[in-house]
């Protein structure tokens, strides 16, 4: 006769366990959301997604909210991305600099790489996290978690000697 | 400043919101998803009454507030709302939504009968469910029907003046006693209780940085009637909870703008923190007694366009495709487009703006137009003809995000 519990779901999940884990995962969230996009808004919108999934699948709740994060990180980039393209179209955005002038420039230059590559870097440089724990903390594979470090790392260094070179 | 440190220097950027703001909100939208699908939750025969949204403006909601606020208006004007995927996507166009009459005092469920054909294609408002409501006496009432994508039916529920028929609202709540899901979880607070002609008054004073919060019940201490506003004191929700007892019209000139959280609220021009979308409002005096009210989310719906637009902040004119248009928008910004002669509604745009740097009137003007250009096959274009002005063919774009 199994003795096990009912898998929680997430209306189980109590205020208090999401307060508990909000204060790390909302600094996550603002280091990989796109710079427009509010950290307490993607935190919401993480929050809602995991209620209405239910937790009864989720292993680990919080590496799940951090997949959420990154995935709908990268959603805005992308409509974030059109809409740059559309108002460079109409010429209201003259130049990369103008769209960055709002943002303190020691900081745009991570503006440049993906949510990803920056949720990858944030748990490695930040909160010191091995490549197997950041496999388990984005759901990605240990190979991808390396390539994707490697990639952002060598993206951020040719973007700043480009501008160092100008 | 090395990586990690940038890292970290990002990781803190604000501005901060409570979290327990943030987990409530998130909580109540999850509600009402679960809501939407169960239209008689409590099985008493009724429906379930569903408020527009449970939170800020953000872009995909904004959106969608909007697209049903213009479908509200073109049918409350009397006129036919065709709805059809943007050209890009080589679907086909749906057919037109009938408008449906129902009869003042009566309730939208006893003549809802709008075609559920209509618009089948239509995926917007997959967020945005509203179900209908009682009407008051003195007011009629019009649904419009949409089906989704997956083909759950949705309800605009929109309420017109019997003698003027002009767009009131895109959204309605009533709450039932202990039955506000954004109340039903919120923990107990420092408050403080009073009356207004023996209507039980219950204030919430500003928690963090959070606005001004108020929340005022009807009955007792059971949740009711909830305001908040950024900048605004406990004198100033005083007086409307006053007002709204009382059964009064608050009226336009008044611009006291309404902030959508699920909940009626209200903020004062001027308030330094006001930094929602555009909003306004339209108070209808409750034919019962109750305090029966209806409020609605600014862009696209417009009970007054002339009021509105001399009544608006920031309203600068502009040339959006050749065609004059008035702009305004707050710091958050979401965008309405008026034509200066007529205030015809001529687009909607919505996009949030970063923390403090309004975006111009032109921006989000060629926002809006560059929206409705998209070929993303989620943005759609609505063109509503209206019968007072059959010349005029309004185009708005929308995404269900």
């Amino acid at each position: 006769m199994s003795d096990t519990k009912p898998a929680a779901t997430a209306g189980d999940l109590g205020d208090a366990e999401l307060r508990r884990i909000y204060p790390g995962l909302r600094r996550f969230a603002a280091a990989v959301a796109p710079k427009e996009i509010d950290p307490d808004d993607l935190m919401q919108e993480a929050f809602e997604r995991l209620l209405a999934h239910g937790t009864s699948d989720v292993v680990h709740v919080e590496a799940y909210v951090r997949q959420i994060i990154v995935h709908a990180a990268s959603n805005h980039r992308r409509q974030l991305g059109r809409l740059r393209r559309a108002l460079g179209r109409l010429s209201l955005l003259t130049s990369a600099t103008d769209a960055e002038a709002d943002y303190p420039s020691n900081l745009a230059f991570l503006e440049h790489i993906a949510p990803t590559a920056r949720a990858v870097l944030f748990l490695q440089e930040v909160e010191g996290l091995q490549i197997r724990a950041i496999a388990h903390q984005l759901g990605m594979s240990e190979a991808a978690v390396k390539q994707t470090a490697s990639r952002a790392r060598h993206d951020l260094r040719e973007h700043i000697e480009q501008e160092t070179s100008e | 400043m090395n990586l990690a440190e940038a890292l970290e220097q990002r990781s803190n950027r604000g501005p901060h919101r409570d979290p327990d703001t943030v987990i409530a909100a998130a909580r109540s939208t999850h509600h009402d998803q679960r809501r939407a699908f169960d239209p008689d939750e409590a099985g008493d025969g009724q429906p379930n009454v569903i408020s527009l949204t449970k939170h800020q403006p953000d872009r995909r909601r904004t959106a969608s507030l909007a697209a049903a606020a213009v479908i509200a208006a073109a049918v409350v004007a009397g006129g036919t709302l065709a709805i059809s995927r943007n050209t890009a996507t080589n679907d086909a166009p749906a057919a037109d939504i009938p408008t449906v009459p129902v009869g003042c005092g009566q309730t939208t469920g006893q003549s809802s009968t709008a075609s559920s054909s209509a618009a089948s294609n239509a995926v917007i408002l997959s967020q945005t469910v509203l179900l209908p409501v009682a009407v008051p006496a003195g007011y009629c009432a019009n649904t419009v029907s949409i089906s989704t994508a997956s083909n759950a039916p949705q309800h605009t529920t929109v309420w017109s003046s019997c003698s003027d028929c002009v767009s009131l609202t895109a959204s309605v709540k009533l709450v039932r006693s202990g039955d506000d899901p954004g109340m039903a979880e919120t923990p107990e607070r420092e408050h403080d209780d009073f009356s207004i002609d023996g209507r039980q008054v219950r204030y919430y004073p500003p928690v963090g940085d959070e606005p001004t919060v108020q929340l005022v019940s009807r009955d007792g201490l059971e949740p009711g009637f909830s305001f908040y506003g950024w900048g605004v004191t406990k004198s100033d929700l005083t007086e409307l909870a006053s007002s709204l007892i009382a059964g009064n019209d608050i009226p336009i000139s008044n611009t006291l703008q309404l902030v959508f959280d699920g909940q009626l609220g209200a903020s004062w021009p001027g308030a330094e923190t006001v930094d929602t979308a555009l909003q306004i409002h339209y108070v209808a005096p409750g034919g019962d007694g109750q305090l029966d009210y209806s409020y609605q989310h600014a862009p696209g719906i417009v009970p007054n366009l002339a009021a509105f637009a001399s009544a608006t902040p920031n309203a600068t004119f502009t040339t959006v495709n050749g065609q004059p248009a008035l702009v305004s928008s707050y710091q958050r910004a979401t965008t309405i487009l008026l034509r200066p002669d007529d205030h015809t509604l001529i687009g909607i745009g919505s996009v949030r703006t970063g923390q403090s740097t309004p975006m111009t009137a032109e921006e989000l003007s060629m926002i809006a137009f560059s929206e409705a250009d998209s070929s993303d096959p989620r943005w759609i274009q609505l063109t509503a003809q209206t019968a007072s002005n059959p010349a005029t063919a309004d185009t708005v774009a929308a995404s269900d995000g």
